[in-house]
């Protein structure tokens, strides 16, 4: 059985997790006023995730300006995916080991 | 939402479990449900297509002909070139990419796309290399009618899936 993620319980990362899961990738801007945290904030979460291999994160010249595009990896949709699975269990009321 | 970078326990209740996991299908439902694509979108991918489909019959034509042989390519480059333009006003608009082959239901849309143009690519070159120029004419307009069928089938399957989660 799947089990929670550390790295992506918190609720920001989880909700950037779950908007990245379903596109190929996202500016940065647009993750930052969906969360409704700061630049720095959302700096920091996509930093860990990119540190865990589950966050891509690139930079590109887009429309003139220089713009930050974010995505999963394939490591971070198993990841996602792991952890949605553990959370239905525990709403499901089975136990999730940790 | 808090700007708190602090994680919650990670033993949650049944109704934590739920609140987490509803917030992140509420975030991932409202951004397809944002998404649009740009006018003319479907129209301009249409076009797209027909635009490959005619290289294809010019390719089949050409034969000796170094016209024929020189304006398939250029047809071909226009037609990518006009792809990436599509994909930058899609960017543009809604400050997300989502390729076909995106995971998912409407994956299953852009599989039948690629056969069904695969199909009428071969259908095009052999049409054109036998001059049947009406029926590559056909072929261009069935072309063009698959992808807007299909850029508008994958939308609704796409977003249908997020809202049903």
């Amino acid at each position: 059985m799947p089990a929670l993620d550390p790295l992506i319980h918190a609720p920001a990362r989880l909700q950037l997790c779950a908007m990245l899961a379903s596109v190929d990738d996202a500016q940065f801007s647009l993750l930052r006023d969906r969360l409704a945290v700061s630049d720095s904030v959302l700096s920091k979460h996509v930093a860990a995730l990119v540190d865990a291999g589950y966050v891509r994160a690139r930079k590109a010249l887009f429309d003139g300006r220089r713009t930050t595009w974010v995505s999963l990896t394939p490591a971070g949709r198993k990841a996602y995916a792991d952890h949605v699975a553990a959370l239905r269990a525990v709403i499901d009321g089975a136990s999730v080991g940790h | 939402m808090s700007e708190s970078n602090s994680s919650p326990a990670l033993d949650p209740t049944p109704a934590e479990a739920a609140a987490a996991l509803h917030a992140a299908e509420h975030a991932q439902s409202d951004l397809a449900a944002d998404v649009s694509s740009p006018p003319g979108w479907d129209a301009a991918y249409g076009a797209l297509f027909a635009l490959i489909l005619a290289a294809a019959a010019v390719l089949g034509a050409s034969g000796d002909n170094l016209v024929g042989q020189i304006a398939s390519p250029v047809m071909s480059l226009t037609a990518a070139m006009l792809t990436g333009v599509l994909v930058g006003r899609w960017r543009k608009r809604n400050g997300v990419w989502i390729s076909g082959y995106h995971p998912g239901p409407a994956r299953r849309v852009t599989w039948a796309l690629v056969v069904v143009i695969g199909a009428l690519w071969a259908a095009a070159f052999f049409a054109g290399r036998a001059d049947a120029w009406w029926l590559v004419g056909l072929i261009v307009v069935a072309g063009m009618a698959s992808g807007i069928v299909a850029t508008r089938r994958w939308m609704a399957v796409y977003r249908a899936d997020l809202a049903g989660r």
